[in-house]
């Protein structure tokens, strides 16, 4: 059973290991460094655009800056600090993972792993009681041939119930 | 004429009070026609928001600008589609159409329900009408439509010019009216709660209402995408904006709830999960409809500022503390009917995609509101741009996918291993193999892409063979040739195979998504009359401006001719739209040419007076596909919602499983 639970997890990360490598930017000339670091950089004056898409002024003045320092050949990382230091971290378009703004990094993570360890233990509460009592003589679905479950009503249900189900689906359909 | 709609409005608002009352009074104390009047007071409702709908329409349509609303909105110039359009163009206007349309829901609904359980749909009716009163309230006394203007102008201000676009007119009431439908299933939630008929009743009537809102959310959000490409001429479709998160999330929490009924539906469980999901999914409709509505998530102040503020933040108080109280005095009587028998089941694997929607909305909620916590914690505001959303959202997406393919072929209740091998093997080869293959293609720079490529490849093929072994076992059983096998498949099981076709839209939305945000390609350039730029196989050779006036607007094109493989195939004209009264915010046309690998997508950005232009040009690839995607997942909604032809007063007896591939 946990070898199962191991290898689907194993699957699961298999899928999702990609995700942890950065993206990767491929920035050549200076117009496109000029414009990739504008990125980065959230227009001071606008509402949400970035100082490469803004047409306000600023954000105007903002790439005529940063294109002269890529000129100069400053770093993506000399650049953007140089606009932290002058505007503050609520330039960066991506929360830096320092200070207040690292709680927008690690609550998501945490509540996500919360989330999963109480459904793993809920989980386990309602298999345990059952499997020492009953699971004998529980009746086990297989899968059919093709893989697929049936769509009736548990076969376990109580046969007044069933009958009522059915019932409301019909009343339901006419 | 405005004192009219105020009055209807005002009326609509004493009738939704007398329903919300009259309906569980008459219930309790035996008393029928209390009970009838309260169902007819639905209609009355319906019948006077649209008398007062009706004629905000007529006072855009005849440029009645004694109306403030009317002034404000529109002007005479605009042609009468975008006039009509501008009814919802702002907050008043917009929140008279939610509460329109709610209001013409819940008749139908009542009209639908009315031979159901008495005692549940009147507290539904009830609930529907509480709402109302709030909206009605709202636009009767604090953002009314029908406020007038001291002067009456000569013309109207006219809209803003991001609107003046095809998507205007589809986009909002889409989004608005998504937002409304969920309140349906919450009223069917609080019912159940109320009466105590917490069987699998309620779930099974909620289920067509929630796929329906699920499905107009869904358009919406759509719509918005395709309003933002072609309007906002960034190159992208969606830039993780507040307005579009908060759309957004009520979506996810209700794709989470549409799945996890089909448990209680089928065992019983989760009864307590499933009401707190929907109440979740109300509650994030209402807020959104606020966001949208009043610019809050800018600035912890514009709560304050905001004429609507407190009292959204009443109702939401409100509706937090009714539903909580409710869900815990019902408690004992949401105790599961069964419990789980393995983690290998479709239970635990539906619980898992609960998991990850709801962390999901977390994420996304928490990042959207992040600016307002730091705000009040620090004082200055950090900004969670995309690159967050990116980040976070991402890896949790690719899991749904992966499960995506998991969920639907897992068994209920238990598995055998042996079958799950069986199962899960091939397809899951398969997406490795669409992965590798993808990476020798394009580069295995973006592992992330090749993993959602990867998992799309893993449930096309689970979804592929469920319906090949289903068509051949039918072809088997009945002797009909394959593709009727298949169709008989799909009309005797539309429930099951329509939920495989909004899958594989979901598929194509997110192999479109991912094309065009991590392979897009761009350039800028400023060129002069007879130069060009080259990206990808096309060269762009500029031909000069020109300049022309429609009603309202001046127009700056540029003439741009397309080549590729050294002919001329099209030409491109993108342009900048001076909007009259708006002169200062000029509004892009882009220029795109959608194929089915790639768009390529023109902007103008700015010019000299020598008369060279800049552009910034861009390729997206595959960006159809999102599009279309979203289209196959609707029709796979419809397929799922289709009424069963069958009636089926009788059980069927025990069919061998293996068998039962038909109606499997």
């Amino acid at each position: 059973m946990r070898t199962w639970m191991l290898l689907g997890l194993f699957v699961l990360g298999a899928f999702l290991f990609p995700t942890l490598f950065p993206n990767i930017v491929r920035a050549d000339s200076i117009e496109e460094q000029t414009r990739a670091i504008a990125k980065e950089l959230q227009c001071p004056v606008c509402n949400g655009s970035t100082v490469a898409d803004s047409p306000s002024d600023l954000a105007g003045q903002m790439r005529v800056v940063i294109r002269q320092k890529v000129e100069a050949g400053e770093s993506r990382d000399q650049i953007i600090q140089y606009f932290v230091d002058r505007y503050g971290d609520s330039i960066l378009m991506e929360p830096p993972r320092r200070g207040v703004a690292l709680a927008v990094w690690l609550t998501p993570v945490v509540v996500l792993g919360v989330g999963a360890l109480i459904l793993w233990s809920v989980l386990r509460g309602w298999i345990h009681p059952r499997r020492q009592s009953e699971t004998l003589n529980a009746p086990v679905e297989s899968i059919g041939r093709n893989g697929v479950a049936s769509d009736e009503p548990p076969a376990d249900a109580a046969p007044l119930d069933r009958v009522r189900g059915e019932f409301d689906r019909f009343r339901r359909e006419v | 004429m405005a004192d009219f709609g105020q009055i209807a409005i005002v009326a609509a608002m004493v009738v939704a009070a007398y329903t919300i009352i009259a309906g569980p009074l008459g219930i309790r104390l035996r008393i029928p026609e209390l009970a009838v009047s309260a169902y007819n007071g639905v209609f009355a409702v319906a019948v006077l928001m649209t008398i007062a709908s009706v004629t905000l329409l007529t006072a855009f349509l005849t440029h009645d600008y004694s109306i403030r609303y009317v002034a404000e909105h529109s002007s005479r110039d605009m042609p009468t589609s975008l006039i009509a359009a501008a009814f919802y163009g702002g907050q008043a206007g917009s929140l008279l159409y939610w509460a329109w349309t709610l209001s013409l829901f819940s008749a139908i609904v009542a009209y639908q329900q009315r031979r159901a359980n008495g005692e549940l749909m009147a507290y539904v009716r009830s609930t529907l009408m509480v709402v109302m009163a709030f909206f009605t309230l709202l636009l009767g006394f604090v953002a009314s439509p029908f406020e007038k203007m001291p002067v009456i102008p000569a013309d109207g201000q006219g809209l803003n010019p991001l609107l003046y676009d095809l998507g205007m007119l589809y986009h909002p009431p889409m989004l608005l009216a998504g937002y409304m439908s969920w309140t349906i299933p919450f009223a069917f939630a609080m019912g159940a709660l109320m009466t105590g008929k917490l069987d699998a009743g309620w779930i099974r009537t909620v289920r067509r209402y929630a796929l329906v809102a699920w499905a107009i959310l869904g358009i919406g959000n759509m719509l918005g995408a395709w309003w933002a490409y072609r309007v906002l001429g960034w190159g992208g479709f969606w830039g993780w904006d507040p307005v579009e998160s908060s759309a957004f999330m009520p979506w996810l929490v209700g794709t989470a709830f549409i799945h996890s009924i089909m448990i209680q539906e089928r065992r019983g469980m989760l009864k307590v999960w499933n009401m707190v999901l929907v109440m979740v999914a109300f509650f994030l409709s209402i807020f959104g409809t606020f966001v949208v509505r009043s610019g809050v998530i800018n600035s912890v102040h514009s709560f304050a500022q905001s004429a609507i503020g407190p009292y959204f933040l009443a109702f939401l108080t409100l509706i937090v503390g009714t539903s909580l109280v409710m869900l815990y005095l019902r408690l004992p009587n949401l105790r599961s009917d069964n419990q789980l028998d393995s983690m290998l089941s479709r239970e635990a694997s539906f619980l898992l995609n609960n998991l990850l929607f709801v962390g999901l909305v977390f994420a996304i909620f928490w990042g959207t509101i992040f600016p307002l916590v730091s705000e009040a914690v620090q004082g200055t505001k950090i900004t969670v741009g995309p690159p967050f959303f990116n980040q976070v959202a991402g890896p949790i997406m690719i899991g749904l996918l992966v499960l995506m393919g998991i969920g639907p072929l897992m068994p209920w209740r238990k598995g055998s291993r042996h079958n799950l091998i069986r199962l899960f093997g091939p397809p899951a080869l398969i997406g490795l193999g669409v992965a590798v293959v993808t990476g020798l293609l394009v580069g295995f720079e973006q592992p992330k892409a090749l993993a959602v490529v990867g998992a799309c490849g893993f449930v096309v093929a689970t979804i592929g063979t469920e319906l090949l072994w289903g068509t051949i076992a039918r072809h088997h059983a009945t002797g009909e040739n394959y593709a009727r096998s298949l169709g008989g498949l799909i009309s005797r099981n539309n429930r099951r195979y329509g939920g495989y076709i909004v899958h594989l839209g979901i598929v194509m939305v997110a192999i479109g998504v991912t094309a065009a945000t991590m392979f897009q390609s761009e350039r800028t350039a400023r060129l002069r009359p007879g130069e060009s730029l080259t990206i990808g196989s096309y060269r762009l050779t500029f031909n000069g401006l020109g300049q022309r006036a429609e009603p309202g607007v001046q127009i700056v094109d540029a003439q741009l001719a397309l080549e590729q493989n050294g002919r001329i195939i099209d030409s491109m004209v993108p342009d900048r739209r001076f909007y009259r009264n708006f002169e200062r915010q000029p509004s892009t046309s882009v220029a795109i040419r959608t194929t089915p690998l790639e768009d390529l997508y023109v902007v103008l950005t700015g010019w000299e007076t020598d008369g060279s232009a800049s552009f910034i040009v861009f390729i997206n690839p595959l960006v159809i596909w999102l599009w279309l995607g979203g289209m196959v997942a609707f029709s796979g909604m419809l397929v799922a919602i289709w009424p069963d032809p069958r009636p089926r007063l009788v059980t069927a007896p025990a069919v061998p499983r293996g068998l039962a591939v038909g109606r499997a």
